[in-house]
């Protein structure tokens, strides 16, 4: 597996950048993976790096840590990630209804009334539901098709 | 039952069990209960619990072990694996019984361990739990399609520190320890025959056989052994199966016992368990292996478990 440590400079970027996108502020102790083009995984894993590169020459690593951010066209926070941090979100975040949440859990893109191009938290109810992007006038939807569900109430 | 237990399955049964055996069958035939973690990486127990209840009737049996939670409600059919409180990774869907392995291991924060059998993850996640995302999971299995359901767990539940590797154990294990990467607690949930998931799936009744358990009992054997190779002086190794018989059980833990450098300890369960077997067809195992833990289905109302806890001297 490809396995790229970010540097210090990089996750304090990337620090930057969630704050100023969401307001999330995550401690950048742990380590940020890059194990593709503009894609970054989180990992909290107490090992260093001399270690894990080790690691990685000897066995077959086929995952480390959980996705975080895609950094094409913006930091859209992977979904998993989201459910994680995104309670921490003050600013870029749409409150959903019910049946908007239904259908958004269903993986249905939404009709937005705005037109500015950015990346939103989506939340329902105390709930985080992933990241959605405004494009066009619809929020475009990125819940994994393993994620989906409609049962999102009793 | 869609499948009837073989006549020699039914025997053996009955000489573990005695006059109880009629009551394990009896309890075989009953659906389990609906049981939940909570997953703390997530979400606070008593916050679940309350987002729960709006739903419905939820119990949390053990008060040290609030984390447990027994759904009471009658539930549709996958309504537990599909709810939105899933699929954000507020909980995972996990028996009872497969829960008590890692509760014996106790795993720590800042502790390095490794998982060895780990798919599909119910209790590498419960690991990562214990563990607060600090410290270092190596999860690892064998198969592809088994490894993305344990990424696909993982990743939902939120567990950070986990590596996921994908090799046969005993590899693993001997190439880990020839780079002196030792572990601090080491779970080897084995392969087995299923004897004690019945209840889940009765299919495992028409594929039981005894040549089946010989060969598992080899494997656990290698597994188990080169286990022991990467864990530290002073670590602790818990060996676990879901079935019963003690080829796969106390015969490999004393194969391990005779080997290796290793001693079994006491730990405590939330469940009623039974100690291990000193004696099985003549062969006689060593009385220490009453520490270890045989759960079976009539006595807690879950499907059956047995757990050895071992340190390393």
């Amino acid at each position: 597996m490809k396995i790229e440590f970010l540097s210090k400079k990089q996750k304090k970027e990337i620090k930057k950048m969630l704050l100023e996108n969401y307001g999330i502020r995550i401690d950048m102790v742990y380590n940020l993976i890059k194990t593709g083009k503009n894609k970054i995984r989180f990992f909290t894993g107490e090992i260093s790096e001399k270690e894990l590169r080790m690691l990685n020459s000897l066995i077959k690593i086929e995952s480390i840590g959980i996705p975080f951010l895609n950094l094409e066209k913006g930091p859209r926070l992977a979904f998993d990630a989201a459910t994680l941090f995104g309670k921490m979100a003050t600013k870029n975040f749409l409150e959903l209804n019910k049946e908007q949440a239904l259908r958004w859990m269903r993986g249905e893109s939404i009709e937005s009334e705005e037109e500015k191009e950015r990346f939103l938290i989506i939340k329902y109810k105390g709930y985080t539901l992933g990241t959605g992007k405004i494009y066009k006038k619809k929020l475009l939807n990125f819940v994994p098709k393993e994620r989906r569900t409609d049962l999102i109430d009793s | 039952m869609k499948y009837e237990p073989k006549e020699e399955l039914k025997e053996r049964i009955k000489n573990l069990l005695w006059e109880e055996a009629e009551a394990f069958w009896d309890f075989c035939k009953r659906p389990l209960p609906n049981v939940i973690r909570c997953n703390t990486l997530k979400i606070s127990c008593k916050d679940l619990k309350k987002k729960l209840e709006e739903k419905w009737n939820v119990l949390q049996p053990y008060e040290l072990h609030p984390e447990i939670m027994i759904i009471e409600s009658e539930l549709k059919s996958g309504e537990l694996g599909k709810a939105l409180e899933h699929q954000l990774g507020y909980y995972y869907v996990q028996e009872l019984a497969s829960m008590q392995a890692p509760i014996a291991l106790q795993p720590k924060p800042h502790e390095k361990v490794l998982d060895l059998c780990a798919a599909p993850g119910s209790k590498t996640t419960q690991i990562a739990a214990l563990m607060k995302n600090k410290g270092l999971i190596i999860a690892n299995d064998i198969k592809i399609e088994r490894i993305r359901a344990l990424n696909s767990n993982l990743e939902r539940c939120g567990c950070t520190n986990v590596i996921i590797t994908k090799m046969r154990g005993n590899i693993l294990c001997k190439k880990l320890a020839k780079k002196e990467f030792f572990f601090d607690k080491i779970l080897v949930d084995a392969p087995c025959s299923g004897e004690g998931t019945i209840r889940f799936d009765c299919s495992v009744l028409r594929m039981w056989n005894l040549d089946m358990i010989k060969r598992l009992s080899g494997l656990q054997k290698k597994l188990l052994a080169s286990a022991v190779s990467c864990l530290k002086s002073g670590g602790f190794l818990v060996y676990s199966t879901c079935t019963f018989s003690p080829e796969e059980n106390e015969e490999v833990v004393q194969f391990a016992l005779d080997n290796f450098p290793l001693e079994l300890v006491d730990f405590e369960l939330p469940l009623k368990a039974r100690p291990g077997l000193v004696e099985w067809q003549g062969k006689k195992f060593s009385p220490e292996m009453r520490k270890c833990k045989r759960i079976w289905p009539q006595d807690n109302n879950t499907e059956g478990f047995f757990i050895a806890k071992l340190i390393k001297k």
